[in-house]
């Protein structure tokens, strides 16, 4: 059943790009970058309990190697530059989850958040490598997937497809993580740590390793960011983005990987159309966070939840006579 | 570099040093009471600046805005206690209210007053400069610094040796014994969040002068802050005012001689003493 909802959500988002127009298929594609990237967040948040406010330091090191990769081979292969960039997020989540792993709540998020910073400080004023507050533009790299022709598709909707790509191999990667013996002691150790410890757990090894997972998926969107943007700029490393994150998880609900997914959509949905009504988007996006967080804790995801829950009671249930 | 640049810089970190401290005090007790990053912290210190631009505009006084913006904010941070963060479920949730006000202010900020940074005229009797044994010195700065100190010092004796500061710690120290005792932990809680808040504005309203009034104000000093709480422990005013005067030492040196390199210094220093104590510099509890 769940299965077979997936694999129609892949369909439909497959099949999606070739109905929607170029800018709308831009949109899409954000949204599915996005999504991965929210998901990853969601990742450390649900499973291993801790807030980071400094998530994007895997995505905005991984776009600017991207662009750095493709600035110095511009024909260089997609393959390398997902290699590459599974490679920068694993030494900088480790580097940074050594730093982390004896902190929880408030601390753990201020020290996210001063990495982050510095990360932030050194992207700024690195300007030899990544050019400053002005931005390392970046050579777009061609998409050329094998068994179709370059005229048949556009570049855009090959975009797309490579974005739902990775989000389903991002989003599976995570899932099928936390079927694994350490994923499964990841929950062990959010439920409990000392117990964990007790058990024979190393917390370390467990922590570190999620933060690994989630640092690649997170690392994947970055690249993916840096592809569809052409320009990287400090702004990926920025506190606004590590802000954008937490609010699409919350929007969306935290509870699933569906969540994420759904409040990165509506995100990129809401940041697209309010320019037309008011001319202080983010203002009115402040304001229904406020609201989401006060009179809807569980997000989205959480009250679609509760609706299916209300019609599965009055549902029959299977293998009994209706009186 | 002569002897007179070193001794107005060290002065200038002191000034900073206690306007830092004007902010953090509020926030290091209100973290130590309710365990949350109170994010939304520095937007109320940039709402402070705002409000006095709003005063000044509004043709009232310096003096007068001085008086009214702390009390203007008081009502705010007991009224944001009163209405939501008492309703929190979790810590998470706290976080994450305190996380949406602080784009709510910001949002509202950059709506009503534009993006540009506005000037904050310092009042009449205070322009001018001072002649110090190393130098002339703005008269403003060291109103400020004289303010503030007295300000410190009755904010330690009130926490430190008056009835209200005890009860203050006992909530802090353990809520659930301070409350069977008698206390009433919540109204204690609002109380000081306003009160907290209020002190947030002050310094916003002082430093109004000194920064100008900056749409960016909250995040730029967001990090400064919190580097501050965590080295001088959760819950502790004393570890907020040696803290914050170590702070305007690094920050004010940092900016003199690495000046591109000065917002790392704080933040290397963070990382460094969380990484070797992850329960703060002064703080007891893990």
């Amino acid at each position: 059943m769940k299965i077979a909802g997936i694999v129609v959500c892949c369909l439909v988002g497959a099949l999606l790009p070739l109905w929607l127009s170029p800018s709308q298929t831009r949109i899409f594609t954000e949204m599915l970058y996005l999504s991965l990237f929210a998901i990853s967040f969601c990742f450390l948040f649900n499973y291993l309990g801790l807030l980071s406010f400094g998530h994007n330091l895997c995505f905005g090191l991984s776009a600017y190697a991207v662009a750095i990769y493709f600035n110095s081979n511009p024909d260089g292969s997609l393959w390398i530059a997902f290699l590459l960039v599974i490679g920068v997020a694993v030494v900088a989540s480790t580097l940074s989850g050594l730093l982390l792993m004896r902190l929880n709540g408030g601390y753990f998020a201020l020290m996210t958040m001063a990495i982050c910073q510095l990360a932030f400080f050194v992207a700024s004023k690195w300007r030899a490598v990544t050019r400053g507050e002005d931005g390392l533009m970046m050579s777009t790299p061609q998409i050329t997937p094998p068994g179709i022709s370059n005229d048949a598709v556009s570049q855009t909707v090959l975009l797309c497809w490579l974005a739902l790509a990775v989000l389903v191999f991002g989003a599976g990667l995570l899932a099928w993580y936390l079927r694994t013996p350490l994923g499964r002691a990841t929950i062990l150790l959010r439920e409990n740590e000392s117990r964990a410890a007790f058990l024979g757990y190393d917390t370390r090894v467990v922590k570190l390793a999620a933060f690994n997972v989630s640092g690649i998926a997170a690392g994947l969107a970055g690249a993916l960011y840096a592809v569809y943007q052409g320009f990287v700029s400090p702004v990926a490393l920025g506190f606004g983005l590590s802000g954008d994150v937490i609010m699409m998880t919350l929007i969306g609900g935290s509870g699933s990987f569906l969540g994420p997914a759904i409040g990165a959509a509506a995100y990129t949905g809401l940041e697209d159309v309010l320019p037309g009504f008011t001319s202080h988007p983010r203002f009115v996006i402040a304001v229904i966070f406020v609201a989401l967080v006060l009179f809807v804790p569980a997000g989205i995801s959480g009250v679609l939840g509760r609706i299916q829950r209300r019609r599965d009671r009055h549902a029959p249930v299977k293998g009994e006579v209706p009186a | 570099m002569s002897i007179q640049l070193l001794g107005i810089q060290a002065l200038h970190g002191v000034v900073y040093g206690m306007i830092l401290f004007l902010i953090t005090a509020g926030l290091s007790v209100v973290m130590g009471l309710m365990r949350i990053a109170n994010v939304a912290h520095g937007s109320f210190y940039m709402l402070g600046t705002y409000l006095t631009v709003a005063a000044l505009a509004a043709g009232a006084s310096f003096w007068l805005a001085l008086f009214l913006v702390p009390l203007l904010l008081f009502a705010l941070g007991a009224s944001t206690e009163r209405m939501l963060l008492r309703h929190a479920k979790s810590h998470f949730h706290d976080l994450l209210l305190t996380f949406s006000l602080f784009f709510l202010v910001n949002e509202t900020v950059l709506w009503v007053w534009g993006a540009q940074p506005l000037p904050v005229p310092a009042p009449e009797l205070l322009s001018g400069s001072f002649a110090l044994p190393f130098g002339r010195y703005p008269i403003y700065r060291l109103f400020v610094l004289a303010t503030s100190s007295a300000l410190a010092v009755l904010l330690l004796f009130l926490f430190l040796r008056t009835l209200a500061g005890v009860t203050v710690r006992a909530v802090v120290a353990d809520p659930g014994m301070a409350e069977a005792l008698g206390i009433n932990t919540s109204r204690v809680r609002m109380i000081v969040f306003g009160a907290g808040t209020a002190l947030a504005g002050l310094a916003g309203c002082l430093s109004g002068p000194i920064f100008q009034a900056d749409p960016s104000l909250a995040s730029t000093s967001l990090m400064s802050m919190f580097i501050v709480v965590v080295l001088g422990g959760f819950g502790s005013v004393t570890g907020a005012l040696v803290a914050s005067l170590v702070m305007g030492q690094v920050q004010t040196w940092s900016i003199m001689f690495l000046p591109d390199m000065a917002a790392a210094g704080p933040l290397v220093l963070f990382i460094a003493v969380l990484a070797w104590r992850p329960q703060g510099l002064l703080g007891e509890r893990a």
